[in-house]
């Protein structure tokens, strides 16, 4: 009980870095993994746990109005369970796929209940009760870690006797297989990178990434160092919008 | 020049600590986001300080001022300081000047959040968080605790130098110079080469982090083919350039992400099942 309130506390704050702590993109399972390990006594594991499902799921973000399914409650459910009972990361994925989707209709239904909050702000202004701004404010902050919490704590009380009893009767086949699908995931998640970015515009520099590490095992360090060299160039040399469109091209 | 000892004396003036208030409490701007006006609520509250110092003896204009900033707000978090900087420079001048156009103090906010948002996303959520994720995953996966921490200090510490900074800039008269940069194309420019760096480490993944390796070996009479050796001297690593481009592909033609994932793992384990992986 007392380790389910701690992860769910977990989840719940690391929810509220992106919420009341500025969004520095801390929210996610690279860090949550290691932390909720940290509770649950084995902290590699839970390192372990976070940097493949960040791997998986680093396409899964929230821009704008958009609402992924919930990284924060799948990580930190998933990562819980699984050092609980001992499965390796790819049930744990399984594991987290499905909860991530329930939490996912959670975070929406509350994205939509807090419009409340705004029209109680409006309000009191009417009324010239400048409180009005920090109750909604906060009530809102308030909601959104519920959201996180509940549904943590609630998979964590439930789950651990369901998941060993699915962890048990998985055949060896399925385990291996599940063992090359963690191993191809990541393409998803870099596939929903790209529809961040990806044009055929700018194709030619992600065919510079790939062939500098297919070819050259350039580490992700330099990688970084090249791409920011590439960068500055283009912006050096790109004329400014309105004036000489074109002109060097 | 004429009015200047008058201005004097009624000068309105923001402190170094109402400032620096807005700054702390602009953290919070997502603390209340809804869908419909998204994080209208959090700008008012990190407004407040402000608000109160420029309108605190005049609650029409307090009201007001609390009014406008209740209006639809959606930026990128940290790009959002330099709007709020804006914002308080105009909220002085409209509090110290009779004729100024409250108005554009919208105006300004609302041609400045796209733009803003623009160059905040493609260098925080695609730049450096992806270059977080490329260079701390991977140690992590392999058990290294510098995983978590380099995330860590490459997603805080741009993100913070450019919050204090373009705070600053922007309240110290980056009015001028922001719309100048929106409107002459600096903005799109940076938008652009934050996206090419993106790209690059993007591409780098693919190579680096989609791992396929076919142990399968082909019998033709007496010769032997590794299919993986084969696929090499064609290009490294094809299949994963292949694989992510497929997944992209799907996406683009609006196939649900998690379809696509539990496509995946259905996949791995036929792939292991026949022998292909």
């Amino acid at each position: 009980m007392l380790q389910g309130i701690l992860v769910a506390l977990i989840g719940g704050l690391a929810y509220m870095e992106s919420r009341i702590g500025g969004q520095h993109m801390l929210d996610r399972p690279i860090i949550i993994g290691p932390l909720v390990g940290l509770v649950m006594g084995d902290f590699n594991t839970g390192l372990v746990l976070g940097g493949q499902l960040e791997l998986v799921w680093m396409g899964l973000v929230g821009i704008g109005t958009t609402t992924p399914p919930d990284v924060v409650v799948g990580s930190a459910l998933a990562t819980a369970l699984a050092i609980k009972t001992g499965a390796n990361w790819q049930t744990t994925l399984t594991l987290a796929v499905p909860i991530a989707l329930i939490a996912q209709i959670i975070q929406i239904a509350i994205g939509s209940f807090n419009t409340v909050f705004t029209h109680y702000a409006d309000r009191q202004i009417e009324k010239k009760n400048w409180k009005g701004i920090a109750i909604g404010e906060w009530g809102g902050v308030a909601m959104f870690f519920l959201a996180k919490f509940v549904p943590i704590l609630v998979g964590f009380l439930v789950g651990t006797p369901v998941i060993k009893l699915i962890v048990k009767s998985i055949p060896k086949v399925i385990q291996d297989g599940l063992a090359q699908s963690g191993n191809l995931l990541p393409a998803l998640g870099i596939a929903m990178l790209m529809q961040l970015t990806y044009d055929k515009k700018y194709a030619p520099f992600l065919f510079l990434g790939f062939a500098l590490v297919a070819f050259l095992k350039v580490p992700m360090i330099g990688i970084a160092m090249f791409g920011f060299i590439i960068a500055y160039v283009y912006y050096q040399f790109k004329p400014q919008a309105n004036n000489d469109e074109g002109e060097l091209l | 020049m004429d009015n200047a000892v008058s201005e004097q004396k009624s000068k309105k003036k923001l402190t170094k600590k109402d400032l620096r208030s807005v700054m702390w409490r602009h953290y919070q701007l997502l603390g209340s986001f809804n869908y419909e006006r998204q994080m209208a609520l959090g700008y008012a509250w990190s407004m407040t300080p402000v608000l109160k110092r420029l309108y605190g003896d005049d609650e029409e204009q307090l009201q007001k001022g609390y009014q406008r900033h209740l209006e639809f707000f959606n930026c990128s978090a940290s790009v959002s300081p330099m709007i709020l900087g804006i914002s308080c420079a105009m909220e002085e001048q409209n509090a110290n000047s009779e004729d100024f156009d409250a108005s554009s103090i919208n105006s300004v906010k609302s041609a400045l959040m796209g733009p803003l948002a623009g160059i905040g996303d493609s260098m925080f959520w695609g730049t450096l968080r992806v270059i977080g994720v490329g260079i701390g995953a991977p140690l992590a996966v392999k058990g290294s605790i510098l995983g978590p921490i380099l995330y860590f200090l490459i997603n805080v510490i741009p993100s913070e130098l450019l919050r204090w900074f373009g705070f600053k800039l922007s309240y110290e008269g980056g009015n001028k110079f922001l719309a100048k940069a929106s409107e002459d194309g600096t903005l799109e420019k940076l938008t652009e080469a934050a996206k090419i760096l993106g790209l690059v480490v993007i591409g780098a993944m693919i190579a680096s982090m989609v791992i396929i390796k076919v142990p399968m070996v082909l019998k033709f009479g007496g010769t032997k083919i590794k299919v993986q050796e084969t696929l090499d001297s064609l290009l490294p690593d094809l299949l994963p350039l292949l694989l992510t481009f497929g997944c992209y592909g799907l996406l683009q033609k609006k196939v649900n992400g998690t379809v696509i994932l539990i496509g995946l793992i259905i996949l791995g384990i036929l792939a292991v099942a026949v022998g292909l992986l």
